[in-house]
């Protein structure tokens, strides 16, 4: 690891540019609020850059970066229960400058998670783990603690409604 | 089915950051965040909590008492973090009481009531936002030691008891990683390796436990488990503790059908564990 911070800077940099889109992509579909999603991601990247500073090795980044995020999201999907602010959380939120050509970009993602609600809960989450997150069907089976074939099923059952929804659009 | 596999894939990878959020989340981090972070004025007696220096902290006590007397050391026991005498309570004053204690049990009963102790100055730390990073390093280097300490006395007991206080142990090290999860970035992470070595202790004392009692001697303190949660759950109606609960209990009750008597054990704990951490901190939060 280098040690100037100028390294360590350039180090983080190359990894958050790699790994902010799935983050946030995996944190935006499973709390539906684009706010509360940047809220999350600026957390897990503080952490990941505090972790960074300090001159720690970060063997697999990305494994880092999804526990970090899944754990900032349980936090915020039991925080917002309790009515507390991501903002309050992450010692202050920033703002971002929006411009009207974003606003059509960000409406047409928008859309997009909505449309997935349209898929049942059961199929959902697996089939974003198995072709948005990349998990294998072993590693999906590990993490939802279902044994493989029912997640084989779901997968097939799931792509079978995509199907009659796309369908229908 | 690939044609939707496809579809479905473009669809869903087609969200990502607009650029100007791209750079303001790394602007945020990079930029005014980390001036947020600096540490507030550190207490002049921090050198103390520096291991080379730590040598030296029965000689300071002897100092203290020559010089200043009873009057300082009694001022150091009630000051709470950002104090002037904060550090000096915690690396000296409280050395000196724990050699007061002479018994391995009052030693355990000491360095329990410093893990809650160090929990009750929550408030403190909402109230003087400014001592917070000064002050995260001195708590998480006394959680560890203090957990440590209680787990070395756990080892030289034998009973089921060391379930229930790893238990408590457990609630008290996870009610300091969430609050500090919630208020400092890496905060929580600071707590990861003792959390797991509880974590650890908990299974082996589990299994030693059920490899050593009969079927019916587990399933009657996995029984006794169960009406303690469910009186507990009785409380906490339409709490969104009790989704958390009645999920935990299928669990438990499919371990049960799988002869895994262990893995039910382990899920009790885990929800006992859930449910102490939670009044923990809530009673900080009424505080």
């Amino acid at each position: 690891m280098s040690d100037t911070k100028e390294a360590k800077e350039r180090l983080f940099t190359s990894l958050y540019d790699a790994h902010v889109d799935e983050i946030f992509r995996y944190v935006y579909y499973r709390l539906r609020n684009r706010e509360e999603a940047l809220d999350v991601v600026h957390v897990v990247f503080a952490k990941f850059w505090q972790y960074i500073e300090t001159g720690k090795e970060v063997e697999y980044p990305k494994a880092f970066l999804y526990r970090s995020a899944r754990n900032t999201l349980i936090n915020a999907v039991r925080d917002r229960k309790e009515n507390i602010s991501l903002d309050e959380l992450a010692e202050g939120g920033f703002e971002v400058a929006y411009q009207e050509e974003d606003r059509e970009e960000l409406e047409r993602q928008a859309e997009v998670v909505r449309g997935l609600q349209d898929l049942d809960v059961q199929y959902r989450e697996i089939l974003l783990l198995r072709y948005v997150d990349g998990l294998k069907v072993k590693e999906i089976a590990s993490l939802l603690n279902e044994n493989e074939n029912t997640v084989s099923v779901r997968i097939h059952r799931g792509l079978a409604q995509l199907k009659k929804i796309y369908g229908q659009n | 089915m690939d044609k939707i596999k496809q579809q479905f894939k473009d669809e869903a990878k087609s969200v990502h950051l607009v650029a100007r959020e791209r750079d303001s989340i790394r602007e945020a981090i990079l930029g005014n965040e980390l001036e947020k972070l600096v540490p507030a004025q550190p207490s002049p007696f921090s050198f103390l909590l520096n291991p080379q220096w730590n040598r030296l902290v029965p000689i300071a006590a002897i100092f203290l008492f020559i010089i200043a007397g009873v009057p300082i050391t009694n001022a150091a026991q009630q000051s709470v973090p950002g104090d002037f005498l904060y550090i000096f309570e915690v690396a000296v004053v409280e050395e000196i009481e724990l050699h007061l204690h002479f018994t391995a049990e009052s030693k355990n009963e000491y360095h329990l009531e410093r893990l809650h102790e160090r929990l009750d100055e929550i408030h403190t730390i909402r109230e003087k936002s400014d001592v917070l990073n000064d002050y995260a390093p001195v708590v998480v280097r006394e959680v560890a030691e203090h957990t440590e300490e209680v787990l070395r006395f756990g080892e030289m007991q034998d009973s089921k008891s060391d379930v229930d206080e790893l238990v408590e142990l457990s609630a008290l090290v996870e009610a300091h990683e969430t609050f500090y999860e919630r208020v400092i970035p890496d905060g929580g992470e600071a707590f990861a390796g003792v959390s797991d070595r509880v974590s650890q202790e908990i299974v082996l004392e589990v299994d030693a436990y059920v490899a050593e009692n009969t079927s019916e001697t587990v399933l009657m303190e996995i029984s006794a488990d169960i009406d303690a949660i469910s009186l507990d759950q009785d409380a906490r109606q339409s709490s969104p503790l009790e989704s958390f609960i009645d999920a935990r209990l299928t669990e438990v009750a499919e371990e049960i059908t799988t002869k895994d008597l262990g893995g039910a054990l382990l899920v009790t704990s885990d929800i006992r564990i859930e449910l102490l951490k939670r009044d923990l901190l809530e009673r900080e939060n009424g505080s």
